[in-house]
């Protein structure tokens, strides 16, 4: 945490964002360790600059993320919290730690409201380690407020992108398409297609850069109380702990 | 070193073991049901509770050579979270980060396997040896008399 605050002290002075950029890496690496050591004020300024490096480390809209599976052109993945495969399964990732806050149920939560998809319709991993996540940690009660627009603007990318497939499919203009529920509709004849039929041809297209927000009265998942996405795991004991992990080849000392 | 047969969720096992060895060490390291946590290690928290004879006990605690009888643990409550209990949990989304539930929903299931019916103070003693460091216990009481009102119905 100390070479933590020394290069946010830098940072600071310099003004320059590869720092903050470095500043953040180290700081899903190292954090926790020493946490007794930083006092209120750093946390303050450790916590600001953390949203700031966020928004410029994540990348959200660069293309290389846009094409990160050439491989699978049937996965639609614009950006790296989110795929949609043409198999009908979309998945989305949570990039936070789970430590009993309800962070893996409520950042998808954001994607999933902006993607424009039944609750029921997707699936929520937990996303790897990662710097295109931006800073991946638990504490200081963050996680929403300074992710909650980044995921937005994933998940509402994603949707747009999906309605410009349908409306190139349909030869028709994007004002007459609109999304619902893991569907795109035509307005003349309300025929509609599958976000699995569009992921294909949404895979191909140039991700969104400014995408636009539902208005708020509009938000049907968020606002809502939904349960936990691990509760049928835990209450079966089938939710994997750190205790529980157990590597190839891992050997058990005792101290 | 000695030779001990258990019946654990209606199979039977042998298995070699010191006969101080924790029943919780068998099941998480000899038969993969890990389920069952580990918390503190001296029968404080609840975590690693399962059923000998339809009783709660702290797993960690017991020594294999004094178990007479059927052991029961999450993995054998239900296959599939049909329990009622685990059902009540699941509708009153009690769990948290989870570590801890294993050991609360073990607890519970015993209190309602004697006291379909169990009064508030009935569920204050059967579950007061089973700590929740996310502090989930009054969804956890929620959903003890929401498994009995079910229970009483059908």
């Amino acid at each position: 945490m100390k070479k933590i605050l020394t290069l946010l002290t830098n940072s600071e002075e310099k003004k320059g964002s590869s720092l903050t950029n470095t500043a953040m890496s180290n700081l899903g690496i190292d954090n926790g360790s020493t946490s007794a050591e930083i006092n209120r004020r750093d946390f303050l300024k450790l916590s600001s600059l953390a949203s700031a490096g966020l928004m410029l480390s994540i990348g959200l809209l660069d293309s290389k993320i846009a094409k990160a599976s050439p491989d699978a052109p049937a996965t639609f993945e614009p950006s790296v919290f989110l795929r949609i495969g043409s198999d009908g399964k979309i998945t989305i990732l949570s990039k936070n730690p789970e430590i009993g806050q309800g962070i893996k149920t409520s950042l998808p939560q954001i994607i999933a409201e902006e993607l424009e998809v039944d609750w029921t319709q997707i699936e929520v991993q937990q996303a790897p380690l990662d710097n295109r996540f931006g800073a991946q940690f638990a504490g200081g009660s963050t996680g929403i407020k300074t992710n909650f627009d980044t995921l937005r603007k994933a998940g509402a990318a994603a949707r747009e992108m999906l309605v410009e497939a349908a409306s190139r499919k349909w030869n028709i203009s994007l004002d007459q398409c609109y999304a619902e529920k893991g569907f795109v509709y035509r307005k003349d004849s309300g025929a509609k297609l599958t976000y699995a039929e569009l992921a294909e041809r949404a895979s191909q297209l140039n991700v969104r850069e400014n995408p636009v927000l539902k208005p708020f009265k509009e938000f049907k998942i968020i606002g809502r109380e939904i349960p936990g996405v691990d509760n049928l795991k835990i209450v079966t004991g089938k939710a994997e702990f750190g205790l529980d992990a157990k590597p190839k080849g891992m050997l058990v000392a005792v101290i | 070193m000695a030779s001990y047969t258990l019946l654990i969720n209606n199979n039977s096992f042998t298995i070699e073991a010191d006969p101080d060895t924790p029943l919780l060490w068998v099941l998480r390291d000899e038969l993969e049901l890990k389920g069952t946590k580990f918390g503190c290690g001296k029968a404080q928290c609840g975590a690693c509770t399962v059923h000998v004879n339809g009783n709660a006990v702290r797993s960690c605690s017991l020594p294999v050579s004094a178990i007479k009888g059927k052991v029961t643990t999450i993995e054998g409550l239900s296959p599939d979270g049909s329990h009622p209990v685990q059902q009540a949990w699941m509708e009153l989304d009690v769990p948290q980060c989870g570590y801890c539930q294993v050991g609360q929903i073990m607890s519970a299931a015993a209190l309602l396997g004697k006291k379909p019916k169990p009064t508030d103070a009935d569920i204050d003693t059967a579950m007061s040896g089973n700590i929740c460091r996310c502090g989930t216990y009054t969804r956890i009481k929620k959903a003890i008399k929401a498994a009995a009102a079910k229970g009483e119905k059908s």
